[in-house]
């Protein structure tokens, strides 16, 4: 018994130690917050001289930090829930219709996964900007729709198959309609995967830099990434605010993140059912 | 039976047709567009072209240092999907068994996630040029003294490292995601049988596991195939061009050459490099999945 | 629960309406903006600024004009670091929004000339507020299509104060005549326990600004420097066997001997040497005035910097030992392909005056460090490089690099990669000049 103590002791120790080498890319960041980028410079690991705050405010001062972080939230609130309610949807159909149409579809879709970016980069930018839907909240979340649907469908089409079809019968039998058995009987039980995609959504579209410097010209649409590059010359970074960005547009998603991971551990032990 | 039909284009129209028509919007007709550029010799900046059927392949396909690149990142995808899977499914078979702090140490993995590509590529430049080099001059670590990005060894294993690192929090996500699913009573009846440990895993968990392993790997061959943030912010394609991967190289060709069809067709073989590996490899594992 | 999953699909339905309501509107407002333009009313423009480090100054640039001319409001659209820079521009080139003015790099000015207003009916007007030449050096195939704003000289730069406390007396440049000169000066200061120089390990570093100088010495004609490129492209130059190419290199192995990185030459973090140099840490940089961007605002950097010449033979009167390569690397040109004529005279207007007005002139100057190749300059630059490189500007001891303008796009990652690798010492000259031979062979297919 005591031994076993001992071993789960050196465990935790070595899992701690492991975490904090895993993390310390961060803590070097943290630390270098507070100072100047020629402090920064010339020795990564000194202690700040006097804890300034003064990255911080040039960090929120010059990314408009306030705007940005509106937009951000817009554009990853209503994009998130866009992509997983209706690929919820489009898994459903896949994975309970067996068409040939079906088939072939999810298999497109699947494949289109390994797609780079860059491949229809130039063609979507020439085509929308042509009919002249570019620019607007609209459009970007349009895009983050047809991007993110492919991994959302693919992701909880494996899961649907999973639940068993007598639940789905019981309700046909009471009468129940195609889409009100889906949001009464199947939505439910997909909590785990709702927030598996969400997480994955929302980091993606909260970082993304890509796609919106692409699509978001007006000023007052762009949306954090596209602000913390502010501090990117051309030759050079000004790492220390830059850094101080990075601090000030992870923590909203890390607060998100811890919220969610919970629901996730919540929604797992509810699905567990299956 | 026509009104069942009708009934069923209904269902196809109200599940499908919101994503269907996005994705199809968006991923499909730009793609279309895109493949019809590929036998072309479009030009960006005077927007002329003219149709060169297959001349775009033949040149890459004849082309060593476009196949060498190709190799190069087959090797760094294979690296990154092996470390990272392998390091994602202890990590998160170790984070399901109800340790105390169990999330806090999932949050701490998962952390490298919360920040966009480009970002952690510069962080993680510096720490390979100046940080670890001054930290190996300081205590002598050979290993270290000099920057591992302007050595061609080193600077891939920077990428892979780097890559690594980041998926692996990503990955025992869904991991985790799937031993929860792994009923408890299997567990304990295996241990009850006396399954040692690793016999245990192998035999029990593993089997159990394969529909997240599917999801995993397709996750880690994807994404890995087509890195191109982090390659750009981190090794920029150096030392010296010796670092560029696929999506990498196809950025530069259609960008910097100005030669807009010859990466797109670049794109094109990469994408089907991509599909065959991950599809192959899908279609294994489910075949697998239901054998167990 | 039930609520929650109403509000859900509340919201989906509603945003699905408001993008289609959406989508409308943008086509409208689209119109309305391009109307605005030749109403008479308010113009607005666009500026895509390649030259990051100066966004900040660049808005308030804007802003400023904005006070005295409120009809025109102008955007900045900043771009991301080295390659994005490029795709950014083409994906708006493409998505038929193009900036109205671009801040780009004449390459890239030239490579997209068709998208460009042509502005060589004002050259007579530029010239005639222009510093001797440098219009000239601005016009793309006898076109001007972008006006220059700054004019940027490179070389060997010193830290004064270093150079003069390693050889114990005050250092005078003009003593360096040939490459030998070079080399004994090295090995003074090697001997007096200071790292002699340091060459940036970057590609753009060795491959734009040091090799191109074996082009540009060809002659102190760009066009025929353009027939050199042109025949090695054609195979019909040999470069291994061409003597400026190996004069440059020689002196380049030479600055490689005495390298302050040489332990690990690759590294390229221009933050680090830029600082490295600016404390002390080295006595010679090969740089350029724009380093005082980087340095100037830093803390502990030493007051007196200077530059010089390379010399890349043993006969002091050859081209180029006695000479700095100067250049206009950037130009302003105004968008051809889809702005309004109300846009484009807006934007010709906002050029000239930050050229001329006293306000552009000392946020160009003091705020962004440019030197400007304008007469009638009231604003003094803080950078004492650009000092140095202006006495060399004034005396006519230039050398014409106009030749990078006509090169290929890709020509400084690729060749300067080659430099780099002859720099770490993975392949040696000969292994060099292969490199260099089938890259200028490969041109011949486009």
């Amino acid at each position: 018994m005591r031994s076993s103590k001992v071993t789960h002791a050196i465990g935790m120790f070595a899992l701690s130690l492991l975490l904090l080498v895993f993390l310390s890319p961060f803590l070097i960041t943290i630390l270098n917050t507070f100072k100047s980028t020629q402090e920064f410079v010339e020795n990564p690991f000194s202690l700040p001289t006097q804890f300034n705050f003064d990255n911080y405010f040039k960090a929120i001062d010059e990314m408009s930090f306030a705007t940005g972080f509106v937009n951000s939230l817009i554009i990853t609130l209503v994009g998130v829930v866009i992509v997983v309610i209706f690929s919820a949807m489009t898994a459903y159909l896949f994975a309970r219709f067996t068409w040939k149409i079906n088939k072939v579809l999810f298999f497109v879709m699947t494949a289109s996964m390994a797609i780079p970016f860059q491949v229809v980069m130039i063609p979507l930018v020439t085509i929308y900007g042509t009919v002249g839907f570019i620019d607007s909240r609209e459009s970007l979340l349009f895009m983050y729709f047809g991007f993110g649907c492919s991994l959302a469908v693919f992701t909880f089409h494996g899961f649907i198959k999973g639940i068993p079809f007598a639940l789905e019968e019981a309700a046909s039998i009471d009468g129940s309609g195609r889409v009100r058995t889906f949001f009464q009987i199947i939505l439910p039980l997909l909590k785990p995967v709702v927030s598996t995609i969400t997480v994955l959504d929302v980091l993606w579209m909260w970082n993304d830099y890509l796609l919106p410097s692409l699509i978001l010209q007006s000023p007052e649409l762009r949306t954090l990434p596209l602000s913390t590059y502010n501090f990117f010359s051309s030759y050079s970074v000004d790492f220390t605010p830059l850094m101080a960005g990075l601090i000030l547009t992870m923590l909203p998603v890390l607060v998100l993140y811890l919220f969610l991971q919970k629901y996730i551990i919540k929604g797992l032990a509810a699905g567990a059912v299956k | 039976m026509r009104q069942k039909k009708l009934k069923n284009v209904g269902t196809f129209l109200i599940f499908g047709g919101p994503s269907l028509f996005a994705f199809t919007a968006v991923v499909l007709i730009p793609l279309a567009f895109g493949l019809y550029l590929t036998f072309t010799n479009w030009n960006m900046a005077t927007g002329t072209h003219a149709f060169i059927g297959l001349g775009n392949y033949k040149s890459i396909l004849t082309d060593k240092t476009y196949l060498e690149q190709l190799w190069f990142t087959i090797k760094y995808a294979l690296l990154t999907v092996v470390i990272s899977n392998v390091g994602a499914f202890s990590l998160g078979l170790i984070l399901s068994k109800g340790l105390k702090g169990q999330t806090f140490f999932r949050t701490g993995f998962f952390t490298p996630n919360l920040i966009g590509g480009l970002i952690l590529g510069y962080l993680w430049q510096f720490l390979f040029t100046q940080v670890l080099p001054f930290m190996g001059q300081k205590y002598g670590w050979a290993i270290f003294q000099t920057s591992w990005l302007s050595d061609t060894t080193k600077a891939f294993w920077a990428l892979v490292i780097v890559n690594a690192w980041q998926l692996m929090g990503y990955l025992m996500i869904v991991y985790i995601a799937g031993f929860v699913s792994v009923p408890s009573d299997i567990l304990e009846a295996a241990a009850i049988d006396g399954a040692g440990r690793f016999r245990k895993i192998i035999s029990v968990i593993l089997p159990l596991s394969v529909s997240s392993i599917v999801v995993c790997l397709f996750l880690s061959i994807s994404r890995s195939f087509l890195t191109y943030d982090l390659n750009l912010a981190l090794t920029n394609g150096g030392p010296y061009g010796s670092t560029e991967l696929a999506s990498f190289h196809i950025v530069q060709k259609a960008f910097l050459s100005n030669e807009y069809g010859m990466g797109q067709a670049e794109a094109v073989i990469l994408f089907i490099v991509v599909a065959v590996i991950a599809l192959t490899q899908s279609a294994f594992m489910k075949r697998l999945e239901v054998e167990a | 629960m039930k609520k929650l999953r109403i509000l859900a699909l509340a919201t989906c339905v509603a945003v699905i309406l408001s993008s289609l309501a959406g989508c409308g509107k943008g086509s409208n407002s689209q119109n309305a903006s391009a109307a605005s333009g030749s109403d008479g009313g308010n113009v607005a423009l666009t500026f895509f600024n390649t030259s990051a480090e100066v966004n900040t100054q660049f808005t308030d640039l804007f802003n400023a004009y904005h006070q005295s001319h409120p009809n025109v409001t102008i955007t900045l659209i900043p771009t991301p670091i080295g390659g994005q820079q490029i795709q950014q521009f083409q994906s708006l080139l493409a998505s038929k929004k193009p900036a109205t003015m671009a801040n780009l790099d004449i390459g890239t000015v030239y490579t997209y000339k068709d998208k460009f207003l042509d502005l060589t009916s004002e050259k007579n007007y530029y010239e005639g507020i222009a510093q001797a030449g440098a219009i000239d050096s601005a016009m793309l195939d006898n076109k001007l299509i972008g006006i220059p704003y700054t004019v940027q000289g490179y070389g060997l730069l010193y830290n004064t104060r270093v150079v003069n406390k390693a050889l114990g007396t005050t250092f005078d440049p003009s003593t360096i005549k040939t490459r030998d000169d070079l080399a004994s000066l090295f090995k003074k200061i090697q001997a007096a326990g200071v790292p002699p120089v340091m060459i940036h390990g970057a590609n753009w570093s060795v491959g734009a600004h040091y090799l191109a100088l074996s082009y540009a010495l060809q002659s102190k004609n760009v066009d025929d420097t353009r027939k050199f490129v042109g025949d090695l492209e054609k195979g019909t130059a040999d470069l291994s066997k061409n003597q400026i190419y190996n004069n440059v290199m020689d002196t380049f192995d030479i600055m490689k001997q005495y390298n302050y990185r040489k332990n690990d030459p690759l590294v390229g973090d221009y933050a680090k040497d830029a600082s490295d140099f600016a404390t002390g840490k080295c006595a010679f940089f090969f740089m350029g005035d724009w380093i005082w961007s980087q340095v100037g605002t830093l803390k502990g950097i030493d007051k007196d910097f200077g530059v010089m010449p390379i010399p890349f033979s043993n006969n002091a009167s050859d081209y180029g030992n006695s000479q700095i390569p100067v250049s206009e690397p950037k130009l302003w040109a105004i968008d051809n392909s889809g702005s309004t004529p109300a846009q484009q005279a807006a934007a010709k207007d906002f050029i000239k005056w930050c050229l001329t007005s006293k306000e552009g002139q000392t946020a160009l100057v003091e705020k962004m460090g440019f030197n400007l190749p304008y007469k009638n300059v009231t604003a003094k630059n803080t950078n004492p490089v650009a000092a140095s490189t202006s006495k060399y500007i004034d005396a006519g001891k230039t050398i014409n690099i106009g030749i990078i303008t006509y090169l290929p796009s890709d020509y400084y990652t690729k060749t300067g990669d080659s430099m780099l690798k002859y720099l770490a010492g993975k392949i040696d000259r000969a292994g060099l000049n292969d490199e260099l031979t089938s890259y200028w062979k490969s041109q011949t297919a486009h």
